[in-house]
């Protein structure tokens, strides 16, 4: 069996790059017995699926005043 | 009159294309005259290419300030951003030409600029990524101060002050492992060459910036509520 130290690298690594056939085996195995990594791989799951969110959300926000500091700014380079 | 005359043709150029029309009746008018046409054909073509990209601006700033604060997560650097690409739109305005849609045109000049802001934040100190081999004993097991703590995950992701930590943590990262992440959620694909950031490096720092964040949150959030 893999170590604990194995398995949080499949985890993380698994959050970017698709996991080969053995190694996806092999972190099920790990987990389904070791309740750490188990904890490590939600946690990590959920950071994942926050990061997901926040950085996909789109924030509205006020630019009416910023239109106007641009466009002075272009005049100014005159 | 020879006053009068001459101011109707520097405030007003309508004015003063009619009186070039009397350039071979009047020599010394159409003289003044020729020199106001010029000066106020040059000064409209400004005027007018000032009104185009103003226009632009008053158009097209909601949607690459969207585009852009996806791909940076800051919305000052963001505007920032938006700002320089219209200023350099306005400095190669000769080079748009018509044939081309400005917002498509304007979306290229903005690419480039987040590209180069990219590239900056990776040229500064590269330093060598280590990996997460310190949570461990020398036999792979789980150091006991970094055993991860059971997390309470119920409605989390509906709790303004989850949301507010988790940003707060993201800030906390060094500036080149929160950008690997907003990189990874570009939609297009971003050639990691281009930014002089290695595949190895640049997935390392994905990990270290994961790893990082789930600690941030354990401290800042779990361990306190």
């Amino acid at each position: 069996m893999i170590s604990c130290k194995r398995s949080a690298a499949l985890v993380l690594k698994s959050q970017d790059l698709p996991l080969r056939r053995k190694e996806k085996i092999q972190l099920k195995l790990h987990t389904k017995m070791c309740a750490v990594c188990k904890t490590f791989e939600q946690q990590t799951n959920l950071v994942e699926e926050v990061l997901k969110q926040r950085l996909s959300t789109e924030k509205p926000e006020d630019l009416s005043t910023f239109k106007i500091e641009t466009i002075t700014k272009l005049s100014e380079l005159n | 009159m020879f006053k009068s005359f001459y101011h109707i043709l520097v405030t007003k150029p309508v004015m003063c294309l009619v009186a070039d029309k009397k350039k071979e009746v009047k020599g010394k008018i159409s003289f003044i005259c020729i020199k106001v046409v010029s000066f106020s054909m040059s000064n409209s073509n400004s005027q007018n290419h000032h009104k185009v990209v103003s226009e632009w601006v008053n158009e097209y700033t909601d949607s690459l300030f969207q585009y852009t604060v996806k791909r940076v997560s800051d919305i000052n650097l963001a505007k920032d951003l938006v700002q320089d690409a219209f200023i350099a739109a306005y400095q190669s305005y000769h080079k748009f030409e018509n044939r081309s849609n400005p917002k498509t045109w304007l979306t290229s000049i903005l690419k480039n600029k987040i590209m180069d802001h990219f590239r900056q934040v990776y040229r500064r100190n590269e330093t060598f990524i280590e990996g997460n081999s310190t949570d461990f004993n020398e036999d792979g097991s789980w150091k006991i101060e970094n055993i991860p703590s059971t997390w309470e995950t119920e409605h989390l992701l509906d709790n303004p002050n989850f949301i507010k930590a988790f940003d707060s943590c993201i800030d906390e990262l060094p500036e080149r492992w929160s950008s690997s992440i907003r990189i990874k959620y570009l939609k297009e694909e971003t050639d990691l060459d281009q930014l002089g950031i290695s595949k190895a490096n640049y997935w390392k720092m994905l990990e270290r910036a994961r790893t990082q964040l789930r600690k941030c949150l354990t401290t800042k959030w779990f361990s306190v509520n």
